[in-house]
């Protein structure tokens, strides 16, 4: 099992952190959504497996290439 | 009672309904288009819903809103004629806008500018179509796609196209979602549009440079244009508010108390300019086309110089982005990202679109501020 890191594509504020540690996840799936200019971006998990780690909160503020979660891919 | 005094009665109960031209019955069907557009479909609710009531009220026979001492001739004479309405409104604009984007990316400052392509085009497209020459300037000045701008700008030149104007400007800014994706599609290929632009190179800015900009922005560029220090002024000094740290109250006062009075009352009194006898004329049907083709003509320019950009650049940017040179905040940006995302949905250009974004709404005032210096040193104003 390959650990995969999910990184914010943009700066801006964290609307809502969908997913939690342990939670499986598809590859397509939505696991936050960063609000930057008043436009929610949905972040996709990019790799199917389990979430391993979450590093972000709602209401946090991340930069470009922030560290948001770990998954374990299957 | 005799009879005749019960007919006078009547007439004057109905003499509402006999003075109803159809001039009239025809604006206040225009009047209510326009709140239905607001508030069924959400065009840009907060500029027509007052411009539809304001039409409305002034086309209702005898009623004299826009009589010398009518209502909507004290908005009118208070705050339009006077410009100051348009001013204001761009204080809260400033106090709104973060310009962050814009300093992180100078460059795409550029772009600001190739969005103002169709102020020129349209001018001189007015001009062989036999508007006279302040006239053109005005309808031009619809290619800013700025609503303060152009009623700014109008009033002072060309007040009886005011309504004309006015409400072309704000109708193909609610429209930029729908006009601008399709030219986006037709100017760039799908590689293009797919292409990446990244964050993480981005330096952080400094409250330093923040604070300095507007500053710097208000001292170049009236001593460039001084006839648009009243707008340019005004965008800068409620950015300063926002951006200064020590003035909370001022830069909240800006954004939303100021601004909100504001539009309600502008709305309403160009709303009120909506007369059926200026209105319905086949120069607003041309004022109208010829809206559309400044509008295009912004986001053609605008996609074609970032190609140009790319071939000069070591760091290429996503044409795309190019479209959002039109001042229209934040739609332009928000499509420049949403068709970027439907051809690549790694591709996040929302930030790098603001930077343009912002860059052209420096630009639309300072293009109207040059056009207008140029007038004057022709003579013409």
């Amino acid at each position: 099992m390959a650990e995969k890191k999910v990184t914010a594509p943009l700066p801006g504020i964290v609307k809502k952190v969908l997913v939690n540690a342990g939670q499986k996840v598809g590859a397509k799936d939505a696991v936050a959504v960063i609000e930057a200019m008043k436009m929610e971006n949905k972040i996709p998990a990019k790799s199917a497996g389990t979430i391993k780690e979450v590093f972000i909160s709602e209401g946090q503020n991340v930069k470009a290439g922030d560290k948001l979660f770990t998954i374990d891919a299957d | 009672m005799t009879s005749d005094a019960v007919m006078t009665i009547f007439q004057g109960i109905l003499s509402g309904f006999t003075g109803l031209t159809w001039q009239y019955a025809l604006m206040i069907c225009i009047g209510i288009l326009l709140l239905w557009l607001g508030v069924k479909h959400e065009f840009e609710p907060l500029l027509l819903v007052p411009i539809g009531f304001g039409c409305i009220l002034a086309n209702l026979p005898l009623a004299g809103m826009m009589e010398p001492h009518g209502l909507l001739r004290q908005f009118y004479n208070a705050g339009i004629i006077n410009e100051v309405f348009p001013c204001l409104i761009f204080l809260g604009i400033g106090a709104m806008t973060d310009f962050t984007p814009l300093l992180a990316n100078p460059r795409v400052f550029l772009l600001g500018g190739a969005g103002q392509f169709g102020i020129f085009l349209t001018l001189l497209l007015a001009l062989a179509l036999g508007f006279d020459r302040l006239e053109a300037v005005c309808v031009g000045v619809i290619g800013a796609c700025d609503g303060p701008t152009s009623i700014y700008v109008t009033t002072q030149f060309a007040p009886q196209l005011l309504g004309p104007i006015s409400v072309a400007a704000y109708s193909y800014m609610s429209l930029v979602p729908l006009i601008q994706p399709p030219l986006m599609r037709l100017c760039t290929t799908k590689k293009e549009r797919s292409m990446l632009m990244s964050y993480t190179e981005q330096k952080p800015i400094s409250q330093t440079v923040r604070i300095i900009f507007p500053v710097a922005v208000t001292i170049i560029t009236v001593l460039i244009a001084p006839m648009g220090a009243p707008l340019m002024g005004t965008l800068m000094l409620g950015n300063f508010l926002r951006e200064c740290g020590v003035v909370d109250r001022l830069n909240k006062a800006a954004q939303n108390e100021i601004c909100n009075i504001v539009t309600l009352l502008l709305g309403l009194s160009v709303g009120a300019t909506m007369n059926g006898e200026i209105f319905l004329t086949t120069k607003t049907l041309l004022i109208f086309i010829l809206g559309a083709v400044a509008i295009s003509g912004d986001t053609i320019a605008g996609v074609y110089l970032a190609k140009l950009m790319n071939l000069f650049c070591k760091e290429k940017i996503n044409p795309l982005i190019g479209s959002a040179g039109i001042s229209a905040f934040p739609m332009a940006a928000r499509v420049s990202h949403k068709v970027g995302q439907e051809e690549n949905e790694d591709n996040y250009l929302i930030m790098h679109a603001m930077g343009v974004n912002t860059g052209g709404q420096i630009g639309s005032v300072l293009a109207a501020s040059i056009m207008l210096a140029i007038l004057a040193a022709m003579g013409y104003i």
